[in-house]
């Protein structure tokens, strides 16, 4: 089971029905936790949402309680959160992209992606990493091909992944896809 | 006699009535025998009514959720906003319904219509103020997309028939209605449909672009001028994304489609760009569910929906009565089609008020906003000379 923790937003259940797709998903509210129910999934997915990695301690505690235990995906916010957990800044950027589709690239070869590949993704951001930035484990797999910024990262270790962009947007080609293979991971 | 003279008997009869768009024409429901009043409690109620069949074409319940109410329901609280006390919502139980051809035809010369000067709520100076403060929280990333609304009031008798039908003639909307009753009247050429349930099946319509028509505007070109819009293009998605969100929470898993993505309708004198979204109701979602997943409807608000509506409702010194409501009917048998209220019309006792919103968005600038919520407004204000 997929344990969803949704932040308020407006395209979590987008979320839920592309997890949907390949497990059965529960979602809650970020401060409505359920703890057998989380206690049960054997992945947990950080919803997008509005605001701060700040905003959402509860959120913090259960990445630093279940990291290297379950499976751990985050998206939008969710990937800032759990890099905000490991010690990453979180800052506002220039341009801001809001309903924007943009071309990734996948840069590292520690990725369970195709170093080289290319994907249209759609992005929701009004903030981002700062870097450089280095921790133990994580590595930054796809970038930005305009700005460069860094849209995801992998942890293979831990089973800890995160997307900057959508990938359950409409603006994103094959979003389920690469779903599928972090979550056979 | 003829179907203009009943319409002019039944306008002069002062029964209250209720006009709606249809496919072809419109269609006139009158003959209440029931009218219900919303409130947070009784709207539980209403909307968890047992099924029953839609034998007659007036098995149904039409009528309008306003706009605190619709928030009373997914949980969000208005506070310290100035209200007229204007109803809640208020739905009517029809006996008698007769249809009508596009071309109503009803004038009333007599009213006094005296160049009435409307008052706006938010002068330029404080628009532009709001403005830069959203795009901070835009910035900060506590909302994607903001809408703000901007009153024009005036006091004013008007005829509601003769103002529907003079803006029927130039705007032709599809989700246009007119609702007369005793102590108020709403006008209003709503474009934008928000729920069509049919059975199991759901579908809304959102709209996330406007363009005028003119000499050197086709259809081509309004696509074209969309295509490129890059501003255009990322407040449309984002409404996209949205929808298919509110839908997925009553939808079965895989259902939710984009039947139609990002293609022009053609209007009278503008064209819309639209997006059509398809999806399956899950077993056992009721009314109620549908109604809370999906109103406000989120085209007119803003993205995300509850951080927005949050900062909106704390932003907003007045009560924003029927605008961003929904107007429309829930058949005897669960079926449903509602609207969301915009370009409309409240008179309610001699005062008249007209609401426009447009977006914040990180590359919108103040007046140019400012100025499009004039033009908004303006095609209802100018039935007022």
């Amino acid at each position: 089971m997929i344990y969803v923790i949704d932040h308020n937003d407006s395209f979590t259940y987008n979320v839920v029905h592309q997890f949907s797709l390949f497990d059965r998903v529960v979602c809650n509210n970020y401060n409505k936790i359920n703890r057998s129910k989380l206690q049960n999934a054997s992945v947990i997915v950080f919803s997008p949402g509005p605001g701060n990695p700040k905003n959402y301690p509860l959120t913090s505690k259960i990445y630093k309680e279940f990291k290297g235990k379950k499976k751990i995906i985050g998206i939008c916010l969710g990937f800032q959160q759990i890099l905000h957990c490991e010690g990453a800044k979180i800052i506002e950027q220039k341009k801001i992209y809001h309903g924007f589709q943009s071309k990734v690239k996948v840069v590292n070869d520690k990725s369970l992606f195709k170093k080289g590949s290319n994907f249209k993704v759609g992005r929701y951001h009004s903030l981002r990493l700062k870097e450089p930035f280095k921790t133990k484990n994580f590595e930054i797999t796809m970038r930005c091909l305009n700005s460069n910024t860094a849209m995801s990262f992998e942890n293979n270790k831990d089973k800890i992944y995160g997307f900057q962009f959508h990938p359950e947007s409409f603006l994103t080609v094959n979003g389920n896809l690469l779903i599928k293979k972090i979550l056979s991971a | 006699m003829n179907k203009q003279d009943l319409l002019t008997n039944i306008h002069k009869s002062k029964k209250p009535y209720i006009i709606y768009k249809s496919k072809n024409g419109f269609d006139l429901y009158t003959n209440f025998s029931k009218k219900i009043l919303l409130n947070q409690q009784n709207i539980y109620q209403f909307l968890n009514q047992k099924k029953k069949k839609f034998l007659k074409q007036t098995d149904l319940f039409l009528g309008f959720f306003g706009y605190e109410i619709l928030n009373n329901l997914i949980g969000i609280k208005l506070r310290n906003q100035k209200k007229i006390n204007f109803p809640k919502g208020i739905f009517y139980k029809p006996e008698k319904k007769i249809s009508f051809s596009n071309n109503l035809k009803y004038r009333n010369n007599g009213m006094n219509k005296n160049n009435n000067i409307f008052k706006i709520n938010i002068n330029r100076k404080s628009y532009s103020k709001i403005f830069d403060k959203f795009k901070k929280k835009i910035k900060s990333g506590e909302t994607y997309q903001i809408k703000i609304c901007t009153k024009y009031k005036t006091y004013s008798k008007i005829d509601p028939l003769d103002f529907f039908c003079r803006l029927s003639e130039t705007n032709l909307a599809p989700e246009a209605f007119l609702i007369r009753d005793s102590n108020y009247s709403i006008i209003s050429c709503s474009p934008e449909n928000l729920i069509t349930k049919k059975g199991s099946l759901i579908s809304t319509k959102p709209i996330a672009g406007t363009v005028r028509k003119n000499k050197n505007m086709n259809k081509n070109k309004a696509l074209e001028y969309f295509r490129k819009n890059i501003k255009e293009t990322k407040e449309h998605n984002m409404i996209v994304d949205m929808e298919r969100n509110d839908l997925s929470r009553i939808c079965q898993v895989g259902s939710v489609k984009l039947s139609k993505a990002k293609i022009v309708e053609e209007y009278k004198d503008l064209f819309h760009y639209v997006t059509l979204i398809n999806g399956r109701l899950k077993k056992n979602i009721s009314n109620l569910d549908i109604i809370k997943a999906m109103m406000p409807g989120g085209s007119v608000i803003g993205c995300p929906k509850i951080s927005t509506l949050n900062l909106l409702n704390n932003q907003e010194k007045e009560n924003r009565n029927i605008y961003t409501g929904s107007f429309g009917y829930i058949k005897f048998n669960g079926d449903m089609r509602f609207n969301i209220i915009i370009r409309s019309i409240l008179n309610y006792k001699d005062i008249s008020e007209i609401s426009v919103a447009s977006g914040v968005v990180v590359d919108s600038n103040a007046k140019n906003e400012f100025n499009e919520n004039y033009i908004k407004a303006k095609a209802l204000i100018d039935l007022f000379k």
